[in-house]
Parts: C-alpha cells; structure tokens; sequence
C-alpha cells in the first residue's frame, strides 16, 4: 500500500472510531493485534504473563488516547508500539520495585526457575538500551528483516546500519551481563 | 564471559530471536472486548452531554422566556398570554355584563342559543352608543331579525333610527313579497 493511501485509510478509520463505529476498532485492532504482541514478547523476554499484562494495557491506553493519532506521523502498528515501549518501561519499573520486597519461590524446578531469571535479565538488558539501538535490533531480530532492508526503509547506508547493528548487539551485551 | 557471546556467528541470535506467540486467542478476545466496552462508554457519555446540553439549552430558553413575558394578572386574567380577552369571552359561558364592550357581546349573541335574538339587539345598541360604528350595528340588527319572531319586526318607539329604518325595510320588502305572491 502506498504511503498516502495508508495514511488516508487510517484517518479515516480513526475519525470512524471517534464517532463510535465500533467495525473500524475491530479492523485497526486485528490487524495490529499480532504484531504488537511478537513485539511486547520480544520485550519481556518470552515471559508471558508479563506480555499478556502489558498488551492489555497498551490496547486500552490506545483506544483512550486515539484521538492522539496522527497517520501522517507514522502507522497506527508503529503508534502503539510507542505506547507499548512506555507501558514496558513502567511495568520494569514496577517489577523492579516488586522484586526488591519479594523472594524466589524456593519450590519452582531449577530449569524454570534459571529460564525465567534469563528472560527477565533480557527484558532488562532490551529496557535498558537507547530507543534507536532498540529499534535496529528490532528489526534484524523480531521482524527478521535483513540490512539491506533496514537501510532502504531508513535512508541510510548498509555501511552505517551495519555499525549502528555492531554497536546495538554491544550495548545489549553489556546490559546483559551486568545484570548476571 | 557469557555462553551466548562465545557463539559465532550472532551471538545474540539465541537470545534476542522472536517467541512463539502460541496460542493467544483468548487474550486477543478478553482485550478486544475490553477496549470495546471503552469504546461503548465514550459513546454514551458522548451522547448523554448531547441530550444534556440540548436538555440546558431548552431550560435556558424557558427561563428567559419566562422572565421576558409579561405577566399582568389583571390585564390576563391569570390565562395562557397567547389567547385573547375577547376569545376568552367568546369562549365563556356566561352572560354578558355591563361592563362587556360590543365585540364581546355580538361574540355572546353568536354563541347563545336561546337568547341569539336579544343579545344581537344589545350589541347592535352598543356599537352606536359606544364606537358610533353604524356597519357593526347594521350587521347585528340584521342578525337580530333573521333570529326573532314576527313581533320583533314592529317598529318601537324605543327603537333607534337605524333599527327603525331596516324594520321599515323588512315590512316593505314583506308586502311587496305578498303583493307579489
């Protein structure tokens, strides 16, 4: 779909959501759905409980603010990734809290137990990262997208996407293991 | 250092690889329908304000109304402002008074049954005596006649000169008709 033909759509669907057409909701709804929660996945690390608690309130906070929507300043996927980024960012700041007051659970299986704590060193380590590394490593690893790609849909060289690549996987790398 | 950093060539690959989202079905309905009862209860505030303010907007209109109606009990009668003295009269059953002004007592005369005769004979007498109005009084007596008997047509030394002369009139024509027939 070209661009200005996206954009027109999902203004129209916008306006149609605000006067209450519940039909245009399903449509943006469904058609994001999948997406935005490989995303909230990826973020938390696999862990599921945390994903479904996020996307929940990242859907809700989507219908709230829609009118905040601007298709023009990008797609409707893309808008609820950034809110799902901020509803994540406050959910580690509440697990964090949350974690300092509670211990392990001593009778879980070591297996479990060792993956859950890798999972949520990852979802830290992706938390911790600038939005641009975030989004780079996004793209090559939950979109699977190649370099070429990544550069033509930026503008930019394979040269640079590559480095920019090269300094995401370090920066990651160094959150993660401080956190081991 | 870490196992996952020992691997070529990504090392990231194991960690940072996509999860099966698996089933989410029932996730993707609790949310969907969640948003939409949101959705729902922007609607109705949105339409309750509406009716809200359409509903303001009526009692503003009353009060302002209200307030720049006069409201002269004594000239009213304490009645709706929209009907008139003289169709409130029109309207009563009652009997004239003295006080009645012409208008009001044809308006009598028109809707009695029993008393049409008299009453038009009043009215025409008041339109002379009052406004001087001679083609109401002709109007009236003429009514008058046309709802009397046959004694009404005899001319009275109390008659006025108008009642006299279509009295006069009526007679003539009443002969010629008989001469005729």
């Amino acid at each position: 779909m070209q661009a200005e033909d996206r954009v027109e759509r999902e203004r129209e669907l916008r306006r149609a959501v605000l006067s209450g057409e519940e039909f245009a909701w399903r449509t943006l709804y469904e058609e994001a759905f999948d997406g935005l929660y490989a995303y909230v996945l990826w973020r938390c690390g696999g862990l599921r409980d945390g994903a479904d608690e996020v996307a929940q309130e990242t859907w809700l906070t989507a219908v709230r603010r829609l009118r905040a929507f601007e298709p023009s300043a990008g797609s409707f996927a893309a808008w609820v990734r950034g809110i799902a980024a901020n509803v994540l960012r406050n959910h580690f700041r509440r697990e964090k809290q949350r974690m300092r007051h509670i211990q392990p659970l001593q009778n879980e299986p070591l297996a479990v137990e060792e993956s859950r704590e890798q999972a949520e060193r990852i979802a830290a380590a992706l938390d911790a990262l600038p939005a641009h590394y975030e989004a780079v490593l996004r793209m090559k690893y939950l979109e699977g997208r190649t370099v070429a790609d990544i550069a033509g849909e930026r503008g930019e060289s394979l040269k640079a996407v590559e480095s920019q690549l090269s300094r995401a996987r370090e920066a990651f790398r160094q959150a993660y293991l401080q956190l081991e | 250092m870490h196992e996952f950093f020992s691997r070529e060539p990504d090392p990231l690959e194991a960690l940072l690889r996509p999860h099966s989202p698996a089933e989410n079905e029932t996730l993707r309905l609790a949310v969907y329908a969640q948003s939409r009862r949101l959705l729902r209860r922007r609607r109705w505030i949105r339409q309750f304000a509406y009716a809200a303010s359409l509903l303001l907007s009526f009692a503003v209109g009353a009060v302002v109304m209200r307030m720049t109606t006069p409201t002269d009990s004594g000239e009213r009668g304490g009645g709706s402002p929209l009907i008139s003295q003289t169709d409130q009269r029109a309207d009563a059953p009652r009997s004239p008074t003295s006080d009645d002004s012409a208008p009001a007592r044809e308006w009598f005369a028109f809707d009695s049954e029993n008393r049409r005769s008299e009453l038009y004979f009043q009215a025409g007498d008041q339109y002379i005596k009052d406004q001087n109005d001679l083609q109401s009084a002709l109007r009236c007596y003429t009514n008058a006649l046309d709802n009397g008997t046959e004694q009404d047509l005899t001319i009275s030394s109390d008659d006025n000169w108008l009642l006299m002369a279509i009295k006069d009139a009526r007679q003539k024509e009443r002969n010629n008709a008989k001469q005729g027939g």
